[in-house]
């Protein structure tokens, strides 16, 4: 009797704590600051669908985003949207007509979170990891290539992400020949993300969408959702620094590398180098 | 400062690492390499090699012999073109930025229409313009008669009602196809849509599944459901050899709704929706990846066949003698 009290209070107690914790969390959840990043820029990117063609395309599009991020030292939230739009050219062997190609959008959804991992002896490092899950898709319009002018893909993935942050700020005025710096924040940070799970959405065996023809136009009857296919991998470098008040100016490079796995006659691969932007304006 | 240097150089480090990722693309003008990338798209992907008794094989050993690094591009386009047109598909082209090669169904019989005769002396001036169709009363009022050139994507419900409203109290209606290239299948539908009693299955198709000549997945069925106006007396269907794709598909889609009678010559065939590609030179081409047959298992796509074969009199200069046919039939 005496050891199921003591079994029951345990387990009350646990229960109890678990509960603190569950609180503690939310309330840590709720002081988090909160900053709202707008970002605009160019986006070098090039793709290559092997199902259509087996040339690159490139071409350099204007790319909006707009983000929550949270971030403490020891935790960080970001959410993410971004559209890239503009055209793609292949310019090679004097081929003029079907080398423009429209792209109507290049966008992703995204959303990470990070953890700190105390392994870094000055305070001015931060080490965190975590996982980032994305959908980017794509949507392009080549008329030259007929029946198979349109293109889209979906990619989904999940990775595994880990990010290096260093303070630089400088907290005293400093003179580099005529130029002074006043004591403000300064940040570089970098983040690598590396796919687990990469699942595409593809074409089927001959690209063209037939369903038109036997009476059942579907956008995507023909398409295949493989879940683990292909392999994605990505990085971000920030240089961040105080503008005004609590809010920051980001300069980003964004890069981000993604290919179905199909074989290699009907594979796609599309890379975006992203230069971005950011005015972060912070909301708590 | 050097950890910062470092992070610099980690960072840019990665993004080479795309180099070792992606495939290399097979960018190149050698004849030898555009040559073996058009054979075998069309090898693993086009859909009439067993039917049409083509022994690709065999055409890569005759095309190659005549394929020279040193060869123009006027050359290599040459024996490409000639290559594809061995597929004997009107849906078949090699487009480059100086020549498109097509190969010429339409040559395979007599272009059994004279416009010219068809405006003047049975639409005649006060014929009606509704949407892609021209229209008009024949045989005393008995007929109504509608052209149809093409097929452009345009044709709407209400176009469509308001003829067969207009020739509701008609014995017969003519809806004459000859010389139509096709377009937009879609039209298709729709018109066969306002000529149908119920739902209707029109005809199967196949689609390539597989690098195998015959890796098919399917058949899928195509129905058809009335809508709107419909016309369910007898109607007559006139085609020839230009009657091609879509034109070949209506011919086969009508020749399943039981009041209808396929007259003229057998159509150009085109039962297989093209594709499209890119070579390594940048040229493009398309054939075709589908096969829509018969509820038999028929294939037709050399031709669907009428019910009733009439040709018209190349001598004739005010009469189409496949109209009259048709009217006589219609009376």
């Amino acid at each position: 009797m005496k050891k199921l009290f003591t079994a029951l209070l345990t387990v009350l107690s646990v229960g109890a704590m678990a509960q603190d914790v569950t609180l503690a969390k939310t309330k840590y959840r709720k002081t988090m600051p909160v900053v709202f990043e707008v970002s605009a820029g160019i986006n070098n990117s090039k793709f290559i669908d092997f199902g259509t063609s087996p040339l690159y395309y490139r071409g350099s599009l204007i790319t909006f985003m707009g983000a929550i991020r949270k971030e403490t030292a020891k935790r960080e939230v970001f959410f993410s949207l971004r559209y890239s739009t503009g055209s793609y050219s292949m310019n090679y062997n004097d081929i003029e007509t079907a080398s423009k190609l429209n792209l109507i959008g290049n966008s992703s959804i995204r959303y990470t979170r990070l953890y700190q991992i105390n392994v870094m002896k000055s305070e001015k490092w931060n080490l965190k990891a975590g996982g980032t899950v994305d959908f980017t898709a794509d949507f392009r319009s080549n008329p030259a290539l007929l029946n198979n002018g349109l293109g889209y893909e979906l990619f989904t993935t999940l990775m595994a992400s880990g990010k290096i942050s260093r303070d630089i700020s400088n907290t005293e005025m400093k003179k580099m020949w005529f130029l002074k710096f006043k004591p403000k924040m300064r940040k570089l940070s970098y983040q690598l993300d590396l796919a687990l799970i990469n699942g595409n959405l593809r074409n089927g065996y001959i690209f063209s969408n037939s369903t038109p023809v036997y009476n059942d136009a579907s956008f995507f009857k023909q398409y295949e959702y493989n879940i683990f296919s292909g392999y994605r991998m990505g990085s971000r470098l920030d240089y961040e620094q105080a503008v005004f008040g609590n809010n920051t100016l980001k300069f980003s490079y964004v890069w981000d590398a993604m290919m179905s796995g199909k074989d290699g006659q009907d594979r796609f691969q599309l890379v975006n180098n992203m230069l971005l932007v950011s005015l972060n304006i912070k909301l708590r | 400062m050097n950890k910062v240097i470092l992070l610099l150089i980690a960072a840019f480090t990665f993004t080479s690492c795309e180099k070792i990722m992606f495939d290399e693309e097979v960018r190149s003008t050698s004849p030898k390499d555009n040559f073996e990338y058009l054979w075998k798209q069309c090898d693993e992907k086009y859909a009439f090699f067993d039917y049409k008794g083509i022994d690709w094989n065999e055409r890569k050993t005759f095309y190659s012999s005549k394929i020279t690094e040193n060869m123009s591009k006027e050359a290599l386009f040459d024996v490409l073109a000639s290559m594809m047109n061995d597929l004997k598909d009107g849906h078949v082209n090699l487009v480059s930025n100086f020549n498109v090669s097509n190969y010429h169904f339409n040559f395979k019989g007599v272009t059994n229409i004279n416009d010219r005769i068809v405006e003047e002396f049975y639409l005649t001036t006060n014929m009606y313009s509704t949407g892609p169709f021209l229209h008009n009363f024949l045989d005393n009022g008995n007929v109504g008669y509608i052209r149809f050139k093409s097929f452009p994507g345009t044709v709407t419900d209400d176009q469509l009602d308001f003829m067969i409203e207009r020739y509701a109290s008609t014995k017969g209606l003519i809806i004459d196809v000859r010389q139509n290239g096709g377009g937009a299948v879609s039209d298709m539908f729709s018109i066969v849509s306002h000529m149908i009693s119920g739902k209707t299955l029109v005809y199967q198709t196949y689609t390539k599944s597989g690098p195998g000549h015959n890796d098919f997945e399917g058949p899928e069925d195509a129905y058809v459901e009335p809508k709107g106006k419909t016309y369910t007396k007898p109607i007559i269907v006139l085609t020839d050899r230009g009657t091609f794709s879509s034109g070949s598909h209506f011919t086969l889609a009508m020749s399943n709704v039981p009041h209808v009678t396929i007259m003229g010559d057998t159509t150009g065939g085109g039962m297989g929706l093209p594709n499209g590609g890119q070579l390594p030179n940048g040229w493009t081409y398309r054939f075709s990846v589908t096969s829509t047959r018969n509820l038999n298992g028929a294939n037709y796509e050399n031709g669907v066949p009428p019910d009733v074969i009439s040709i018209i009199n190349p001598a004739d200069v005010n009469k189409d003698a496949v109209i009259d046919a048709a009217i006589a039939r219609l009376n």
